[in-house]
């Protein structure tokens, strides 16, 4: 069946009557064109006419005592007569056929690679700003355009790509290097004291010790000299070296008798939001926590796609727990060992290194809480180092006076 | 003694002999699987082995298989299937 007859349609046809082959010839002397004409038993035969030829073809062969009925439609006219009584069906061919030319031209994903340090949402929420966000025209994607936008939006950011590939557009970038601080090479430093106290061990790497194990020392006093006496020259280098000495600390450490805290359960709430992209719809009135006593869960359901491809539409669930507030009362004992504590680990955090070799504590009620007043004999590192200004320089001062 | 008409009869004083002339029926076999038949007259035999086709001067008779009528128009007639012969029975 040819293009043209398919698309004005055919239909086939039984012809029965005394003598068929006269018919056909009839048929045909009429200007009634028959195609693929079939035995189909005695004094039957089964043609195809064109669907415009039937009502005449019935006409003639019934002037001859015949009989013309329709077996079959063929054809794309008859596919597409099914196809209109069927509108939910052809709406929903002509949403695929319109979505499959639009939707290739707008951006629905967009994925960020390359980045470490620099947040995927930072980096998205960046290109929103700028034009490249759910739904945006792919046409209207400029690479270089929205490179120069996020290298000026997020200056960690080194260099910048954008290629879109259907509905997904692929950010990728590349982040500054962070210059690594390298110790200080040149120069004069030397190791000094960071507090008070007296020195229990030294070892010195390089430099010039300028005391000794035993001897006290006071803050910010010189314990290993960068510059080393060589008789005929002075030698100025970076001084290396530990010193640990005991040394004294004093703490007052503070806490309230008494607290609120959280008791049973009064009830849970939840509420709604729908998030499309940077929007958000509550369905409910109000906002924020009233008081200390409900406590506040929140998570967001994204909708996403088989393959991983989230699209920027989300429920988000916020879930309200409200509880008794009751007061709480300290007792001494308790607080005592709660500010012990709390002093050990101010003191071990404070410290470079080493540990607290003794310790008199003080524990008092004082008006309205309880009060730690303590002091810490510690072994610890008090050696730091410190620039020293060059020899060179100290010269030239003296040349210009 | 065949009677020629009056046009044959100038197609061969003009030595146009071999023409075809207005009316005369013209058969074309393509291969052995499709044949053309041209100024019929009707279909006076029908099957899948035979058909019998009136022309001018007789009936035409084509044997073969699985044989069908592709298509027929008032002046045109093609015939497709395996066809083994084809004979003009002339009109006595």
């Amino acid at each position: 069946m040819d293009l043209w007859r398919s698309l004005s349609g055919v239909v086939e046809v039984e012809l029965v009557c005394a003598d068929p082959e006269n018919i056909l010839y009839r048929l045909n002397s009429a200007g009634i064109v028959t195609y693929k004409v079939q035995d189909a038993g005695t004094l039957c035969f089964r043609c195809f006419i064109k669907r415009s030829d039937l009502d005449r073809s019935k006409r003639i062969v019934q002037k001859y005592g015949g009989r013309v009925s329709c077996v079959d439609r063929k054809g794309i006219y008859w596919w597409l007569k099914r196809l209109l009584r069927r509108p939910v069906l052809l709406s929903g061919l002509f949403l695929l056929c319109f979505l499959s030319f639009y939707l290739p031209t707008k951006v629905l994903f967009i994925q960020v690679e390359g980045n470490e340090t620099v947040s995927s949402a930072m980096i998205i929420s960046a290109a929103a700003d700028h034009g490249l966000g759910f739904g945006s025209s792919r046409r209207a994607v400029r690479s270089e355009k929205l490179k120069n936008a996020l290298l000026g939006s997020i200056p960690k950011l080194q260099w910048v790509g954008v290629n879109t590939y259907g509905c997904r557009a692929v950010i990728s970038v590349r982040e500054r290097e962070v210059p690594q601080e390298t110790p200080q090479t040149e120069g004069v430093s030397s190791i000094v004291a960071s507090r008070d106290g007296v020195i229990q061990k030294m070892t010195v790497i390089k430099g010039d010790p300028v005391c000794q194990v035993g001897k006290s020392v006071t803050e910010g006093q010189v314990l290993i000299s960068g510059y080393t006496d060589l008789g005929l020259c002075i030698r100025g280098e970076q001084a290396e070296g530990e010193v640990f000495a005991l040394t004294q600390r004093s703490l007052e450490v503070l806490m309230p008798s008494e607290g609120t805290g959280r008791g049973d359960m009064i009830g849970s709430e939840k509420k709604y939001s729908l998030i499309i992209g940077k929007n958000r719809i509550n369905f409910f009135k109000g906002s924020g926590i009233s008081d200390t006593t409900c406590d506040k869960m929140y998570s967001e359901y994204y909708l996403t796609l088989p393959g991983g491809y989230r699209l920027p539409i989300a429920i988000a669930v916020e879930e309200y727990g409200r509880y008794h507030q009751t007061s709480v009362s300290i007792q001494g004992s308790v607080a005592q060992e709660i500010l012990e504590r709390q002093s050990a680990a101010y003191l071990s955090q404070i410290m470079v290194a080493g540990d607290v070799q003794r310790r008199w504590d003080h524990f008092r009620p004082v008006d309205g809480g309880y009060c730690l007043i303590g002091k810490y004999a510690c072994y610890e590192m008090i050696g730091i180092s410190r620039h020293e200004e060059s020899l060179s320089n100290y010269e030239d001062d003296r040349t210009d006076r | 003694m065949k009677q020629y008409g009056w046009i044959e009869r100038i197609a061969g004083a003009v030595d146009l002999q071999d023409e075809a002339m207005p009316g005369q029926p013209i058969v074309e076999l393509f291969g052995d699987g499709r044949l053309l038949i041209e100024h019929h007259r009707g279909v006076t035999e029908y099957g899948r082995e035979r058909i019998c086709v009136r022309v001018r001067y007789g009936s035409l008779r084509v044997c073969g298989c699985r044989m069908e009528l592709a298509r027929m128009t008032a002046d045109q007639l093609v015939i497709t299937g395996r066809i083994d012969s084809v004979t003009l029975d002339r009109r006595r």
